[in-house]
């Protein structure tokens, strides 16, 4: 990990982990090749009907295989800024998996996650932050807002689990484990049956997302433990919900609140 | 490259502001109209599921555990994949069905109030039920061909990516419950 004052190198690193995300993301997508028909991932939503803007355009430009060429160069374009060591390719590549993911959070508007939020604002932020030559204040600027926008999403979270009464009373998190497709169901009937647990561990959750900003201002052991516990959340949410760009998106957040912690300790009397 | 005009920074700094804000906006539920918007925005989610078979003379209507519908795929793949029938909500809207296709729509608005509910599935398909039956009812002008049947059945379905049915949904589709609304329309419904 750079220093915690190296606005470039921490802007470098969360595209890196973003990045990774991305190249498992779309090599995943890219292994149901035969399901890329036309429109799946190419055409805009709205495009389904008769006459629309899809009709103009050649299925063979919409399905396969422009869709696998388009997952699989944006896989390439993120290996490329995980593995690469520095340059102006980097820039390039950053820009053209923004504009990638401009038009995928554009496409699938309706079924977007926190991660695809998360993902489009860091690489906004890297894209720009990573230009040689810009202002030091431009790249803490970027680094100001992947962290904000981290903060912002763990704390909507929590408030949103905190306001929804099924989440309150444990049914939500048991629902989960039970049902979902990535389920524990064995795990979900122990909850199921000890409704104190179900109840202790959601507030514990949602608790945890409110309260995650304060990690920004606790000393260095304490934030690493936030970090860590951070961490595993996602982790263990990939895989019992089967959620893992989540891991990446929020994971690559980290650097930018890395350095605000370090910064919040400088300014701390 | 060397990016010296301050113009550029600033504008980009200017982005990052908006940007800042407008998450913020829509990220707290501080307002009550952003409230609304999600409210609307879901009911349309809602239609989307809509789905027609003129043919044949119904429709369907899948609905979805609400903190998972935001993560399937699109809508109209899932209805294609659900149903097996072709996605023809958007040629519905400019065709004869339109009447149908609105209520159905408004149906789906009003489900949400259900759906965003605790109540045990039993309780949940009773209100569905309800809903559904009160805008029958509250039809004004009644359509000629009225709806004859409404069935609905809760099925477990889970579905993941590159499974069957197929789904790109990021491979992040899971899905929950899933009740299925019938309807059976008459035929002035659908314009013959």
């Amino acid at each position: 990990m750079p220093p915690a004052n190296d606005a470039f190198e921490l802007l470098r690193w969360a595209a890196r982990i973003c990045c990774a995300g991305i190249v498992l993301q779309s090599l995943e997508l890219a292994s149901l090749w035969p399901e890329l028909r036309p429109r799946r991932l190419l055409g805009r939503p709205g495009d389904e009907g008769e006459g629309g803007f899809a009709q103009q355009v050649p299925p063979r430009a919409q399905g396969f295989p422009a869709s696998l060429f388009v997952l699989l160069g944006r896989a390439g374009a993120g290996l490329g800024v995980v593995l690469l060591a520095g340059g102006e390719a980097i820039n390039a590549l950053l820009a053209a998996l923004l504009l990638c993911q401009v038009y995928f959070n554009f496409r699938f508007r309706l079924v977007l996650t926190n991660a695809d939020h998360l993902n489009l604002a860091i690489l906004a932020a890297a894209t720009v932050g990573t230009l040689p030559g810009v202002s030091p204040a431009l790249r803490i600027a970027a680094l100001g807002f992947v962290a904000f926008q981290a903060v912002l999403a763990y704390a909507a979270s929590g408030i949103e689990k905190l306001r929804a009464g099924h989440w309150r009373a444990g049914a939500r998190l048991v629902q989960i484990l039970q049902d979902s497709s990535h389920r524990f169901p064995r795990l979900g009937n122990r909850l199921a049956a000890r409704p104190g647990w179900a109840r202790a561990a959601s507030w514990a959750v949602a608790v945890g997302e409110v309260l995650f900003p304060l990690g920004l201002l606790l000393p260095p052991a304490g934030f690493f433990a936030v970090i860590a516990a951070g961490l595993l959340f996602h982790a263990a949410l990939a895989v019992i919900m089967g959620l893992p760009m989540f891991f990446w998106s929020f994971a690559a957040t980290y650097p930018a609140l890395y350095f605000f912690h370090g910064y919040f300790a400088s300014i701390r009397p | 490259m060397d990016l010296s005009p301050r113009l550029l920074e600033t504008g980009f700094l200017a982005v990052l502001a908006a940007w800042t804000l407008g998450s913020v906006v829509f990220a707290l539920p501080l307002w009550r109209w952003r409230q609304r918007l999600r409210r609307w925005n879901q009911g349309l989610w809602f239609a989307h599921w809509a789905v027609f078979d003129s043919g044949r003379g119904q429709a369907e209507i899948c609905v979805y555990s609400l903190e998972y519908c935001d993560r399937l795929g699109s809508g109209g793949e899932w209805v294609e994949a659900i149903s097996g029938r072709p996605w023809t909500w958007h040629a519905c809207l400019w065709q004869p069905q339109r009447r149908l296709a609105d209520r159905i729509h408004r149906i789906g608005q009003d489900l949400l109030w259900v759906a965003e509910r605790d109540q045990p599935a039993a309780a949940w398909l009773a209100a569905i039920r309800k809903v559904v039956g009160n805008h029958l009812a509250a039809a004004r002008p009644q359509p000629a061909g009225t709806v004859r049947e409404i069935r609905i059945q809760a099925t477990r379905s889970v579905v993941t990516a590159g499974a069957d049915p197929p789904v790109v949904g990021w491979g992040v589709a899971r899905q929950e419950k899933r009740v299925l609304l019938q309807f059976t329309a008459g035929e002035d419904d659908h314009g013959r």
